[in-house]
């Protein structure tokens, strides 16, 4: 019996999906296709980073770093306890 | 005339709305759904003497009744109003547009699937084999892009088709999939047999899986129905793998990936991302990166240590010639000639990194140096999503403080925090390549590793000190990074950041090196010969003491300044080793007005305190603003406290055995 996505992402570790994909035996799109669904059902939270923000952007007179972008924005998915 | 009517079913972005307009053109009406806010779009067009109405139903990712569009587009679809439900998904991500087509499957209309956005799915390699997903499905499947007027008559034929010979679709693996489950099973049990209007049993008890309340209420036994509501509480995710099953099943043979990136990309890439040999590459570009903003570095730092004996020359001769007196030159040539040599050294650095690593950072690969680096943050007592406001710590640390927001659990928040502190700023990137190159000249490669590793070293410490308290084993968990392809990089926006961070850093060292050095100007000058400064009395009564730490007197006021901002260090050697007066001739034993500073810094400063002063900045407080940000995140007095007294005993700890270590080799 397969792997299910939920019960791969129990381990402590980081994975990229393209690995979550071998370890369940699926594809890279399917993973995220499952991920979002997760995301939908409350099981899985996703965290967008974007490294070029250089500040909290978070003061009066800053408009935030969104004019100098540069990086790539990295998605996390993890598990979470559905409320 | 003859009338027909059709429904265009999908999720958002599906193209729907696309095949809407160019189907009905100009011969749409739009309203609400009787009783609802939803927006109905109705239009209609001519196809061989027949008059086609198509209606297009609000877009959503499911038909569970989450939403009034959901439920307002199954119930239209049930009513058996539309001759033919047209299912559209995006060709370039079946997997996930499929999902409507899986939650659909069990509501008894005509159906055919169109597939949009092929031209996506061609760019990305994907080729999808019709004839085979027609067979696996049991309805018609035709392929188009929606925004090419030319594939029309393709769907329009497809239409009449679809019409003429309605079939119906076969989800029959799917089912056989649900019906493995013994929940499911109990939902099927407490759906009618015939199923209720065009909804079947499956479709129903699938529903009843999912919590769909609406559903459950047309159901007739209310008691059992809602016991096994609060029993099937995960049920949607039964029905969700399930679903996926028969999707990845489907496409199955159905769709080919040809493969698009480079063998030598993709070994390249394996290794990059492998637990051992993927930390050794990352070892290795971090260092060649670092020798080449070094590099690149070198011709501005000489251009700003130049520019500085002919400005102060012009600034002492242009007060001479009108009479000014010579604490004025003095006083303008240390605040202000100094900073503007001592900044464009600096910059030089900033736009080397910012080049370099900005590269590095576009081209995809920075991702995963913060995922190879995992265990090593695990190590630390940090979870994964750590790395990144730690990596933009490198940027600037109160980016880091405010990156560190995504972790839920405040524990881990503050402990990356104060890991982030240890993590070298761009105001270390530039004004500690500009100390080391004083003192240590192209051995400053070697220095930086040193910083480097001993990086390491403070942030494996402090995890292990506050790491107990603040991240048990428990509170950690797995996730999923999903590594961003590798691509080729956008040198006008690297170059546009890299300019900006150069004036925004240009800016700021100004303002700080020019401040501080005026009040140090201040407090240090002697008006009169042989009189002592308020400085150098300060300085000589602390001495003892700082030099535990391998630090004179004057290294340790530019150990203070640093902690206001690391730029201030620049500001205080500018007042310390140049210009004129008791203190300058204590501090040098040189007559400074021509020497450059570099030589006399280190003239004056042993290799030995150069290095221990080096460490003792680096790992200080990171300045005013990022105590202030970590304030701001934590809402913690206490802790923001904690970690900046940690931080300054610590720099002056590291700053001590380095001194007294490397004093009995160099």
């Amino acid at each position: 019996m397969k792997l299910s996505l939920l019960d791969a992402l129990d381990t402590k570790e980081i994975c990229s999906t393209a690995m979550m994909a071998e370890k369940i035996g699926s594809s890279c799109e399917m993973v995220t296709a499952q991920l979002e669904r997760y995301e939908q059902l409350g099981f899985v939270k996703k965290t967008v980073m974007d490294t070029s923000s250089q500040c909290g952007g978070g003061c009066k007179s800053c408009k935030g770093c969104s004019h100098k972008k540069q990086s790539v924005p990295v998605t996390f998915w993890e598990k979470v306890e559905r409320a | 005339m003859k009338e027909r009517k059709i429904v265009l079913l999908g999720q958002p972005n599906s193209g729907k709305s696309t095949v809407f307009n160019n189907l009905t053109g100009a011969r749409q009406h739009v309203g609400n759904w009787p009783g609802k806010t939803v927006e109905k779009k109705e239009g209609t067009f001519v196809y061989n003497d027949t008059t086609y109405t198509v209606a297009d139903l609000p877009g959503s990712y499911s038909l569970s009744a989450n939403s009034d569009e959901e439920i307002v587009t199954r119930d239209y679809i049930a009513s058996g109003e539309a001759e033919l439900v047209c299912v559209l998904a995006d060709a370039s991500q079946l997997e996930r547009s499929l999902f409507m087509l899986a939650d659909y499957a069990g509501i008894h209309t005509p159906t055919m699937l169109v597939l949009t956005m092929t031209d996506v799915a061609v760019q990305k390699g994907k080729t999808i084999n019709i004839s085979v997903l027609e067979e696996k499905l049991g309805i018609p499947v035709i392929a188009m892009n929606a925004t090419e007027r030319r594939e029309y008559d393709k769907l329009h034929r497809s239409f009449e088709k679809a019409l003429k010979s309605p079939r119906y679709l076969n989800a029959d693996t799917l089912f056989a999939g649900y019906r493995q489950t013994e929940l499911y099973n109990e939902a099927l049990a407490l759906t009618p047999k015939n199923g209720m209007k065009h909804y079947s049993v499956e479709w129903i008890a699938a529903k009843l899986m999912d919590g769909d309340k609406v559903v459950a209420d047309m159901l007739a036994d209310k008691e059992a129905v809602n016991a096994f509501m609060q029993k099937a509480k995960n049920g949607s995710l039964i029905t969700s793998d399930c679903k996926f099953a028969w999707i990845e099943e489907l496409l199955d043979g159905a769709v080919i990936r040809q493969k698009s990136t480079s063998e030598i990309l993709t070994k390249f890439d394996r290794a990059a991302i492998d637990k051992k040999k993927g930390k050794w590459i990352a070892i290795g570009i971090v260092l060649a990166a670092l020798c080449g903003s070094m590099l690149i570095a070198s011709p501005f730092m000489g251009l700003g240590f130049a520019l500085i004996p002919p400005l102060s020359s012009f600034v002492t001769t242009l007060i001479s010639l009108v009479g000014g007196p010579i604490w004025l030159s003095d006083l303008i040539n240390t605040s202000v000639c100094m900073s503007v040599g001592w900044v464009v050294a600096m910059v030089g650095f900033v736009f080397g990194v910012n080049l370099v690593f900005g590269y590095i950072e576009q081209v995809g690969y920075m991702a995963r140096v913060s995922y190879v680096f995992d265990n090593v943050m695990n190590k630390l007592g940090l979870q994964g999503k750590s790395v990144m406001p730690l990596l933009m710590s490198f940027g600037c640390t109160m980016g880091g403080a405010s990156g560190a927001r995504v972790l839920d659990n405040w524990g881990q928040k503050l402990l990356t925090i104060a890991l982030a502190w240890a993590v070298p700023c761009g105001a270390i990137f530039s004004v500690i390549p500009t100390l080391t190159t004083a003192f240590f000249g192209w051995g400053s490669v070697l220095v930086v590793i040193f910083l480097f590793a001993l990086m390491f070293l403070h942030m494996f410490v402090t995890a292990k000190i506050f790491g107990r308290k603040l991240s048990p084993v428990e509170n950690r968990a797995g996730l999923i990074m999903e590594l961003p392809p590798y691509h080729k990089p956008r040198w006008k926006d690297i170059i546009r950041t890299t300019l900006n961070n150069v004036w925004g850093t240009f800016k700021k060292a100004f303002i700080v090196v020019f401040v501080i050095a005026t009040v140090f100007w201040v407090i240090s000058y002697s008006f009169h010969e042989g009189e002592t400064s308020l400085l150098q009395k300060i300085g000589e009564a602390i001495e003892p003491v700082t030099k535990l730490f391998g630090l004179s007197w004057q290294s340790f006021m530019a150990f203070i300044a640093s902690a206001i901002s690391k730029e201030g260090v620049l500001g205080v050697f500018s007042v310390v080793f140049t210009g004129e007066g008791s203190i300058i001739d204590m501090a040098t034993n040189v007559t400074s007005a021509d020497a450059a500073i570099t030589e006399i810094m280190a003239a004056t400063i042993s290799k030995p305190e150069g290095l221990a002063l080096i460490v003792a900045v680096t790992f200080n407080v990171p300045c005013m603003m990022a105590v202030a940000s970590t304030y701001n995140e934590t809402h913690s007095l206490k802790w923001t406290l904690k970690i900046a007294l940690y931080y300054i005993v610590s720099a002056l700890i590291l700053s001590g055995v380095t001194y007294h270590i490397t004093n009995i080799f160099m």
